[in-house]
């Protein structure tokens, strides 16, 4: 073996646990790029594309009844793709569990042949024949029944009838029934009439060829109605589709959050690896010194340091790869599950994996250059002469001069220690402050839309809303829930579908337009939201409605004092919004009963019901006020409680914030395990100052202080910066959750757990300085002085 | 040297003549392979109180290890060291340290100033780690003693801002700053030109002339001929020990 290949082996041997702790960072750091690149790459793809093989519809075509003829017609039609029949409706199921949840359930007349909205087989029978439910793999969880066992179901008229789970499927086109707390089942016609359900089909999907804008689709649907009306099969209503997955909005904050975390990631990465080699390289400076003298040219010196190193990164390469991709599978899984998504296909785009590639070779490289450049261009006589003390290469005369501890020298010696090395400080400081921000930044973000959350369900005034499969006599329904044990109040509202529309605009209805409209008994005590504008109607007011931010986010230009025009069904009626109130949820419509009555002429027929309860028992209640209206014949088809509303909401911030917690995490965790790692080299390269300062007369603990100051200034200084950047981050992310997603008002609260995970952290980096000196203590301070 | 802090009481010998005793100390260091290599072979020293005594040997004979015993910055493998009245075999690290930093001025070759503190900070730190002088004097100490090598008007520089010698010069105020009977120096003018070693020599004759005991290992012989006293170590062993009648002071 050559002799310079012997002293790399050599210098392997001596200082394997520091190139050992090297590899580490380099894994981790690498290793978490691809994961982030990667699940970014896979999800962006597979979450289009599977919305794309749901051949979701663009527009649906309302109808009595849908007759063959009518589906012929539609079909012919120039410009559409598909047309499907279809029906649903809501209404309640049970598994093995006693918990009872709301179901979506479609009607289907062959799902052998599916043409938009498609749905596909995830387990059991395929394709689904009279008698049995096929449930969307989401509801699994909660129903805890397999394929073949029994699910209860209700009927519209009170009775439960039990029907066995034919099988699963997966709808990519709806969101996880998790999250939204309500179970999706598919059943034919002939099965629906089983279960006293309407098995007519209602509605027409329809696939257009070409989509255009908005605007195109809502023409061709205007058009096509026009049409179909000239040919006497006019629909009751057309509605243009957006044709966007129902939690688009949080898919697309993900990915966002995902591209954050890539660059965060990227960015700790490269400043880890340059640390930690640079500081690697700063203690061969004697070595490079010697060498040279002995005759070696800087070309060679470089070689010999690349062959160093070049092992290393190729094997924390070769390491970080398979872990990368692992984790980034991980996410990808995560997400599948959270957002219901498809995901055929899983690899990763060729180019992506190159520019990992060059990432995770090139940056150690380039990092580890910058030195050796350094080292190599050294002159022999100062290499040689290197009193072990390295001297400082910061603007170290300024920081002389501006950090001074009156009366404390052990202080400021540590405090101006800690800018010794601007650079290395700055590196530093990125890496800790960019995984503390994002930890904070987390929780901060989920602790805000939480609290948000708290604070409108405890103004909603209601603990329990029950939708009716039919409406019913507001005082029926009201007694029937007065005598339930426990509820304190009981009122009857009604609601309805009703359309905003401009005095120009086409019949037709954009899906953002729809909007609920909901009637509350004058002198209520259950509809108690807080107003950012307005007031609420006076009694009498028959023009006058209240309506959420929602409806003013979903209608641009829609104010306080605005006259609008509602239409339901064929019937218009202006209105004047007199108050906007601040309400989590879907766009609503507020209007008293004389008003909802004007608007409607629905006459007295409820089909909603709100309580309030005496205790904190809501479930409880709930299974008992089911029971009561089932008993009545009042068939539920929602019940919906405080809890479960804000569990659901709960599920549906998981999608962005659960990986933005545990992705924060493990970037905090790997940004104490450099500042420890970089304390640790630093405090070996300063190991001849240590038995310098021990000479002089300081006991180790005074050492251990100096070095504890020193850590502990740069930790506490990432900590301030952390949290000057989740604050910015954290009120971004809430601007983003308040227009996007919740529709009311989010302030930035600052997370107490976050700031005590950030000091665990903190105390982390403090016991591993301590460690580190105190390894270095055990050395003799005739060893300290003679370390190289 | 006329101010008061620099007039600290002396501590009593422990023999009544020696500030220095050396019992065939012996030092030995385990070598890779199992094998022991002898550093010192039961070295017998006493060195008395204001005497200036130089080690002079080659390379690898001990001189080093000697002086590190004598500061506690080492330890003996077997005899006994006394210094300034201390029995150091007995001293555990915390209180080593403290009996250094009061007993102790150390100087090393390459003058091992801490680049982030003012020179004058510097011969401040090692009275915070000790505490004998009360902390209201430190600073008027610190500029007496710089006064006294010379560089009252470096105090406020860096050490990175001084040339090697007057690094030197403030490398010996640093040592003297805890006013400690016992000076050592490993090589101080090993690193300096001829004018500026003579320069540093004239102030170590200085501290003879304040009663200071002096042990210096030099190859310096403009400094080792004013030394009262020359010991030459060969392989762990003092193979002579001579009184130097030329010496001044």
């Amino acid at each position: 073996m050559k002799t310079q290949w012997r002293k790399i082996a050599g210098d392997f041997r001596a200082h394997r646990l520091q190139i050992v702790l090297i590899g580490i960072i380099l894994v981790l750091g690498s290793a978490g790029v691809v994961a982030a690149l990667n699940a970014r790459a896979i999800l962006a793809r597979e979450i289009e594309k599977s919305y794309q093989r749901a051949n979701a519809p663009d527009i649906i075509l309302w109808f009595d009844k849908v007759e063959p003829q009518t589906l012929d017609l539609v079909r012919s039609r120039p410009g559409v793709a598909e047309v499907e029949a279809r029906a649903s409706g809501f209404t309640r199921v049970a598994g093995k569990a006693v918990e009872w949840f709301s179901m979506r359930l479609t009607v289907l007349r062959d799902f052998g042949n599916q043409k938009v909205n498609l749905v596909h087989q995830d387990a059991g029978k395929w394709p689904a024949s009279d008698g049995g439910i096929l449930i969307e793999q989401s509801g699994k969880a909660l129903l805890q029944a397999a394929v073949g066992e029994l699910v209860r179901v209700r009927t519209p008229v009170g009775g439960v009838a039990s029907i066995p789970i034919a099988g699963f499927v997966h709808d990519p086109a709806v969101a996880p029934s998790t999250q939204d707390r309500v179970i999706y089942g598919y059943v034919t016609p002939a099965t629906a009439a089983l279960f006293g359900q309407n098995a007519d089909l209602d509605q027409l999907l329809v696939r257009l060829q070409t989509r255009g804008s908005m605007s195109d689709v809502a023409e061709f649907a205007d058009e096509l109605s026009g049409w179909l009306k000239s040919k006497n099969v006019a629909p009751l209503r057309a509605d243009a589709l957006n044709n966007t997955h129902p939690h688009a909005a949080l898919m697309s904050a993900m990915l966002r959050v995902l591209e954050v975390l890539a660059a965060i990631a990227f960015v700790c990465s490269a400043a880890l690896a340059a640390c930690m080699i640079s500081l690697w390289m700063k203690r061969e400076v004697r070595q490079v010194g010697i060498m040279k003298t002995l005759g070696a040219r800087s070309s060679q010196l470089a070689w010999q340091y690349l062959a160093l190193v070049a092992p290393l990164i190729l094997l924390a390469v070769a390491l970080a790869f398979p872990i990368g991709t692992a984790i980034g599978r991980w996410v990808v899984q995560y997400h599948q599950t959270m957002l219901n998504i498809d995901v055929a296909d899983w690899s990763v785009p060729r180019p992506l994996v190159f520019a990992e590639l060059a990432f995770a070779l090139g940056i150690p490289f380039l990092a580890m250059a910058a030195p050796i450049v350094r080292a190599a261009r050294i002159s022999v006589r100062q290499a040689i002469q290197d009193p072990g003390i390295v001297p400082p290469s910061g603007p170290i005369v300024f920081t002389s001069r501006i950090i001074r501890i009156p009366g404390n020298r052990r202080w400021t010696f540590a405090l101006r220690n800690t800018f010794r090395r601007p650079w290395r400080l700055a590196l530093t400081l990125l890496a800790l402050s960019a995984g503390g921000a994002l930890l904070l930044t987390a929780h901060h973000n989920y602790e805000s839309l939480m609290r948000v959350i708290d604070s409108a369900l405890a103004s909603r005034g209601h603990d329990i809303e029950v939708q009716l499969q039919r409406p019913a006599p507001a005082a029926q329904l009201e007694a029937v829930a007065r005598a339930v044990p426990e509820v304190e109040m009981a009122e009857a509202f009604r609601r309805a579908g009703v359309n905003l529309v401009a005095d120009n605009e086409s019949a037709t209805v954009r899906e953002g337009r729809r909007i609920l409209l909901s009637g509350y008994p004058e002198g209520t005590r259950l509809l108690t939201l807080p107003l950012s504008e307005g007031r609420w109607p006076a009694p009498g007011e028959l023009d006058a409605v209240v309506i959420n931010r929602h409806v003013q986010t979903a209608t641009p230009g829609l104010s306080l004092g605005r006259e609008i025009t509602v239409k339901f069904r064929e019937r218009r009626s202006k209105v004047r919004v007199v108050g906007i109130a601040e309400e989590i949820g879907s766009p609503v419509i507020y209007a008293a009963l004389p008003a909802f009555e004007n608007i409607t002429a629905l006459g007295d027929a409820s089909a909603v019901l709100r309580v309030k309860i005496k205790g904190d028992r809501q479930q409880l209640v709930a299974a008992a006020l089911d029971q009561a209206l089932l008993e009545s014949r009042l068939t539920p088809s929602l019940i919906n409680t405080k809890a479960e509303f804000r569990t659901s909401l709960e599920e549906h911030f998981a999608v962005v914030t659960g990986v933005m917690k545990m992705i924060a995490l493990a970037s905090a965790l790997v940004g104490a395990i450099s500042l420890i790692a970089t304390v640790s080299l630093g405090v070996l390269e300063r190991a001849r100052e240590i038995g310098v300062i021990r000479a002089l007369g300081a006991r180790p603990r005074a050492v251990v202080a100096i070095f504890l100051v020193e850590g502990g200034a740069v930790a506490l200084l990432s900590a301030v910066i952390s949290i000057a950047g989740s604050l910015i981050l954290a009120r971004l992310l809430n601007c983003m959750a308040e227009r996007q997603l919740l529709h009311v008002a989010v302030p930035l609260y600052v997370s107490r757990i976050g700031l005590a995970l950030l000091f665990s952290g903190f105390f982390l980096v403090i016991l591993g300085v301590w460690l580190s000196v105190s390894r270095l203590l055990r050395l003799s301070v005739r060893e300290a002085l003679a370390y190289e | 040297m006329a101010g008061k802090h620099l007039m600290l009481p002396q501590p009593v010998a422990a023999h009544e003549t020696d500030m220095i005793r050396l019992e065939g100390a012996t030092k030995s260091f385990a070598m890779r392979g199992g094998q022991n290599f002898e550093a010192l072979r039961g070295i017998s020293l006493h060195v008395a109180p204001g005497e200036f005594l130089t080690v002079l040997g080659k390379s690898g004979s001990g001189k080093s290890t000697l002086l590190n015993l004598i500061a506690g910055i080492d330890r003996p493998t077997t005899g006994a060291i006394h210094a300034a009245g201390t029995d150091l075999t007995r001293l555990g690290e915390n209180k080593m340290a403290l009996w250094r930093g009061s007993n102790i001025g150390v100087v090393f070759q390459f003058f091992q100033l801490l680049p982030t503190l003012t020179v004058e900070e510097n011969i401040m730190l090692p009275m915070d780690f000790v505490g004998k002088v009360p902390g209201a004097d430190r600073r008027t100490r610190a500029r007496e003693l710089l006064a006294l090598v010379g560089l009252r008007d470096q105090a406020a520089k860096l050490p990175s801002a001084l040339s090697g010698g007057q690094q030197q010069r403030a490398a010996i105020a640093r040592a003297l700053a805890n006013d400690p009977p016992i000076v050592l120096a490993d090589e101080p003018t090993g690193n300096l030109d001829s004018e500026t070693s003579a320069a540093v020599a004239e102030l170590f004759h200085g501290l003879i002339r304040q009663g200071k005991t002096l042990l210096i290992v030099t190859h310096d012989e403009n400094l080792a001929s004013r030394a009262h006293r020359v010991i030459q170590l060969k392989d762990g062993l003092v193979v002579s020990d001579r009184s130097n009648h030329t010496a001044g002071g």
